[in-house]
């Protein structure tokens, strides 16, 4: 069996545990990251990419609000290449409270929560699509975050501080001697090989999946609720300012303009597994609703693509939560099991949102180091990442502009959102094992309007000429492609989508014959 | 019956064919249409049936076994006569491209990605490359075209033809660069097309392939030999390469589709027929149990265009003939006629990507003469004709059949139009 040493691991490389290893990694650590997929397929690839101004807390959780504010000015400083600054506006709509306006303006102030009221006519002059019978608006300091870009910063930053990253490396068992743990057992899926990761200190950053991986390491009771909710992905910016309701919250009350999309979300039900997030015709219908009174015409609009994540809920069924969560709002939950289970070299860190995930790091870092002995202090937030290779494409049209500076240097691989075959070369040579789901998440290929119909068949050529996979195996590869779009496609197939997905019934099938095509499953 | 006002509306496969023929008994049929149809995004084969769900081989024993067991197929309607004489109309039509096949076999051709496809009909460009045991191919890539994976449909075919029942199938690829525009990295295929009926550029391809051709039965390139000098092109590449040349048909936009829809169109209007783009049909009109008008969006306003008879050809999903909308409504787009098959909300598509889904089979139902029908069974107008993919009960794309059920609903409802008017001209 493999082995590998370490001082730190960290488990689950969401942003919580990315943001976990670049901090340690950043105070000098020898550390290493393990993710059972790829990096950002837990609940951070199904969020709802809205940086936090902090407003949507102000009334129900001061803490949580003044941690978004804060941290929200962090990012946007340390990795302003993966945040698109939007601005939101908080509205009341006719179907909302309208005394729920004050108390969220007064929330503002308590919290520290930058917002300034505006005339509902200036919000409709700036964002035309906005219902024109809003009575109130404000606006606040939110935006939209491309939580890929984000991610790939954080790892390459880590990395650049000596981090070692290890995807597809599924952790099955924790090592413990005596009443310490010592390093965990984990899986490789790419290659099926187990390996064995020897720490010093293990931080479990597993979100949604944290209650699994401290059981493993003896620590029961700690128990995390899966919180389900929805999000669509509507074609095109119907606006361009993050648009939340001024009500307490409720399904389908922000609307997120993310890249080339607006992203409706979201619902909360608990679910009983993160693994197994279903989306119901119901839940698509209560979005749809919602977006019409955020959006009139919001039901013509196309939606392109439908998901659903996990929010990490901490329910500790037995410890003393003041002693573990005290600097903390609700939100954020470090469980310390030296103190808890009596288990060192051991911390959980889970609950949370994206917008405060840096902080979390900080926070169970500090508690690491403190358990350690060490001091030595947290540089994250006065770090900047490094800029990604894609100059600036968290902006509308910056591939496009970037497409005409070289429209006669490189082929276009996906139209939709501009994938050129140097940018997929680049990505293939880098993680040759790789799937074309692992290539969708850091180019964006195959998640515009056709969802893979044109482009999914050229990457599986380019993987297959740059690759020594099996034509068998490749065609397992674009199966596999168009099986996992289909998830997100099926409960939201409707007006020009459905007209999208029968087209590309009609190439993948119909021309390109795919299920008679030999498929080789290997592994 | 030539003062007759007949409008088909839509002009994919379906409509185009039904005009021709309709144009053929000496109507001078008006299509009007929102956009064009399915068939320059079409690989340009005419498949009749080729999964029922297993390959076919005998068309004939396998649609009596696949109509068995799916009895609301299109095709029990239709009858592959019907289909045939819907074949003769288009080979007719486009004359200058011959349509190799005999309605018989399937010939299984290589797909862009190296399959073994099955399909009754193709034009001859694309029957060059029916597979058959032993067959040794020879993949040509062409560089400036986005989609012409040579390397993998070499590596690919082998497996697949085995699998099909041929033997020894064995393929080769090479990658050429010649490009009407070498400085830029992306050529459409109809730009490639169109520059391929240039001589000069056709012998620069030639060149860069024949050092290659050795030990190789058929060489196979991206659907792109020539638009207007289509059938010159192909011959001029077979000599100068002194070996047999198919194309592949492609994802679209499709070369052999585009060229099949401009000579169909073409026919059509040295037919007295005429093409109106750019108009949506948004209602019919109606009196007793006949229709009088077509209600036309030409954009600004709505117009009525009057009919003694008309062809509804606007297909289903895809083209917009059939809508789905936000609430789970399912509605034929013209005339709200009635549809059939609808599984109900929650059974529409199937939870695997590979499923059929049972929802996009949904359709309108005909009689034998394709007048679309009423839930009771009795016809929705005696002077309407359905022709095409907005008929229910087909998942075309998978079972290989689209083409072949455009052509024989076509065929009959031009048949039955033409009939059943000169009854009422009679009449009057
Ligand atoms: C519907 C929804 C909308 C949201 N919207 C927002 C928003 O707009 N803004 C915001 O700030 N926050 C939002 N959040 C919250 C935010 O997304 C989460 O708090 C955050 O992404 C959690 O990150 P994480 O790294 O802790 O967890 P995750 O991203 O889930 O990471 C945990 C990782 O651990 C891995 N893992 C699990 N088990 C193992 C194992 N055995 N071995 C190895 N790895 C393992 C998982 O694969 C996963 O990648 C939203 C959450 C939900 C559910
Ligand atoms: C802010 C934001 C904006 C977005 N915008 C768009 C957009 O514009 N267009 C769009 O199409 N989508 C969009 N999405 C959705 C996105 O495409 C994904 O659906 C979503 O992020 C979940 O991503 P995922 O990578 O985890 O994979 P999903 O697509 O949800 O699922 C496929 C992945 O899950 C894995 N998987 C699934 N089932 C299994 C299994 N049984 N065993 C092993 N592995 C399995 C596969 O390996 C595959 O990688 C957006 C998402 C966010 C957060």
């Amino acid at each position: 069996m493999e082995a590998i040493q370490t001082e730190v691991l960290v488990i689950g490389g969401g942003a919580t545990g990315l943001g976990v290893v670049r901090d340690a990694a950043l105070r000098g650590y020898d550390t290493v990251l393990l993710e059972r997929v790829d990096l950002g397929q837990g609940t951070t690839g199904r969020f709802h990419g809205l940086l936090h101004s902090g407003g949507r807390y102000v009334t129900r959780d001061v803490e949580a609000g003044k941690e978004c504010a804060l941290e929200r000015d962090v990012l946007s400083r340390i990795v302003p290449d993966a945040i698109e600054e939007t601005g939101g506006f908080f509205v009341t709509t006719p179907v909302d409270d309208p005394d729920y306006a004050d108390a969220f303006a007064r929330g503002c102030v308590d919290a520290g929560v930058w917002v300034d009221e505006i005339e509902p006519a200036l919000a409709i002059a700036e964002e035309p699509r906005l219902n024109p019978r809003i009575s109130r608006a404000f606006r606040v300091k939110d935006g939209a975050v491309d939580a890929w870009k984000l991610l790939w910063a954080n790892a390459r930053s880590a990395q650049q501080h000596g981090a070692r990253i290890l995807t597809y490396h599924w952790v099955t068992s924790i090592l413990r001697e005596d009443d310490a743990v010592t390093g965990v057992i984990a899986r490789n899926d790419l290659t099926g090989e187990e390996v064995r990761i020897d720490a010093a200190f293990t931080i479990n950053a597993s979100g949604a999946w944290a209650g699994e991986i401290a059981t493993m390491a003896g620590a029961d009771g700690v128990t995390v609720v899966p919180g389900k909710g929805i999000m669509i992905a509507m074609n095109h910016r119907l606006v361009n300012t993050v648009i939340n309701r001024c009500d307490p919250p409720g399904d389908g009350d922000i609307l997120v303009p993310v890249r080339t999309v607006s992203v409706i979300g979201t619902t909360d039900t608990e679910a009983r597994n993160p693994d197994e997030l279903e989306i119901t015709h119901d839940e698509v219908q209560r979005m749809l609703d919602a977006g019409e009174v955020l959006v009139p015409g919001f039901r013509n609009t196309r939606a392109l693509h439908v998901w659903a994540g996990a929010r990490p809920l901490f329910k500790d069924e037995r410890a003393d939560q003041s002693l573990d969560t005290r600097h903390m709002s609700r939100g954020m939950a470090l469980v310390d099991h030296e103190r808890r289970d009596g288990l060192r070299r051991f911390l959980t860190i889970t609950g949370g949102k994206f917008t405060t995930y840096r902080l979390m790091a900080e926070v169970v870092v500090n508690a690491m180091c403190e358990q350690l002995g060490d001091d030595r202090p947290c540089t994250t937030a006065t770090t900047p990442m490094p800029v990604s290779a894609e100059d600036g494409a968290t902006r509308v049209g910056a591939r496009l502009a970037r497409r005409e500076r070289n429209l006669h240097d490189e082929k276009v691989v996906c139209e939709c959102e501009l994938v050129t075959r140097g940018l997929m070369v680049q990505e293939i040579d880098r993680k040759p094992l790789g799937n074309l789901d692992d290539l969708r998440r850091v180019l964006r290929l195959g998640m515009g309007p056709c969802q893979g119909g044109y482009c999914a068949h050229r990457a599986t050529a380019l993987v297959h000429e740059r690759t020594d996979i099996s034509a068998g195996r490749a065609h397992e590869l674009l199966h596999r492609f168009y099986e996992y779009r289909w998830l997100g496609l099926k409960p939201i197939l409707y007006g020009d989508q459905v007209r999208q997905a029968v087209l590309d019934e009609w190439i993948i099938n119909g021309t390109l014959d795919l299920e008679h095509l030999p498929r080789e499953v290997s592994r | 019956m030539s003062g007759t006002r007949v409008v088909v509306i839509g002009a994919g496969l379906a409509g185009l064919t039904a005009a021709v023929r309709l144009g053929g008994q000496g109507l001078r049929p008006t299509v009007v249409t929102r956009g064009l149809g399915g068939l320059p995004l079409s690989p340009g084969t005419i498949d009749v049936l080729g999964y029922a769900p297993e390959a076919v081989d005998l068309i004939e024993t396998g649609m009596a076994a696949f109509l068995e067991r799916n009895p609301a197929h299109p095709y029990a309607q239709i009858g592959l006569d019907a289909t045939a004489a819907g074949i003769e109309s288009l080979r007719e039509a486009v004359a200058p491209i011959e349509i190799i096949g005999d309605g018989a076999r399937n010939m299984l051709l290589p797909s862009m990605l190296g399959g073994a496809r099955p399909t009754a009909y193709a034009p001859a460009s694309l029957a060059a490359g029916a597979l058959r045991d032993g067959l040794r191919v020879l993949f040509v890539g062409m560089q400036a075209l986005r989609d012409s994976p040579a390397a993998l449909a070499a590596a690919t075919l082998p497996v697949a033809a085995a699998a099909a029942g041929l033997r020894d199938v064995t393929a080769r690829s090479i990658d050429v660069t010649t490009s009407p525009r070498p400085d830029e990295p992306d050529v459409n295929p109809v730009t490639m097309a169109r520059a391929l009926d240039d001589p000069a550029l056709l012998t620069r391809l030639a060149a860069e392939v024949r050092p290659h051709v050795l030990d190789v039965d058929v060489v196979a390139f991206p659907a792109v030999l020539g638009m207007q000098r289509h059938a010159e092109v192909l011959a001029d590449l077979r000599s100068n390469l002194g070996a047999p040349v198919c194309e592949v048909a492609s994802v679209p936009p499709s070369v052999p589709g585009i060229r099949l829809d401009a000579l169909l169109r073409d026919r059509l209007v040295a037919l007295g027929g005429r093409v109106t783009l750019g108009a949506a049909a948004v209602g019919l009109e109606r009196r007793g149990t006949r229709v009088t008008a077509v209600d036309l969006d030409r954009g600004d306003r709505v117009v009525s265009m009057p009919a003694d008879a008309v062809v509804i050809a606007t297909g289903g999903f895809a083209s917009g003939g059939i809508v789905l909308d936000s609430h789970g409504g399912l509605t034929e787009a013209v005339a709200d006629l009635p549809l059939a098959g609808d599984p109900g909300p929650e059974r529409r598509f199937g939870e695997r990507a590979s499923d059929d889904h049972p929802g996009l089979a949904v359709g309108v139902t005909v009689d034998a003469g394709m007048h679309p029908l009423n839930p009771d069974g009795s016809v929705w107008a005696d002077n309407v004709y359905a022709a095409g993919d907005i008929i229910g009960g087909a998942v075309p794309w998978r079972q290989l059949c689209g083409e072949g059920i455009c052509l024989g609903s076509a065929a009959v409802a031009a048949d039955t139009l033409v009939r059943e008017l000169a009854a009422t001209v009679r009449e009057v």
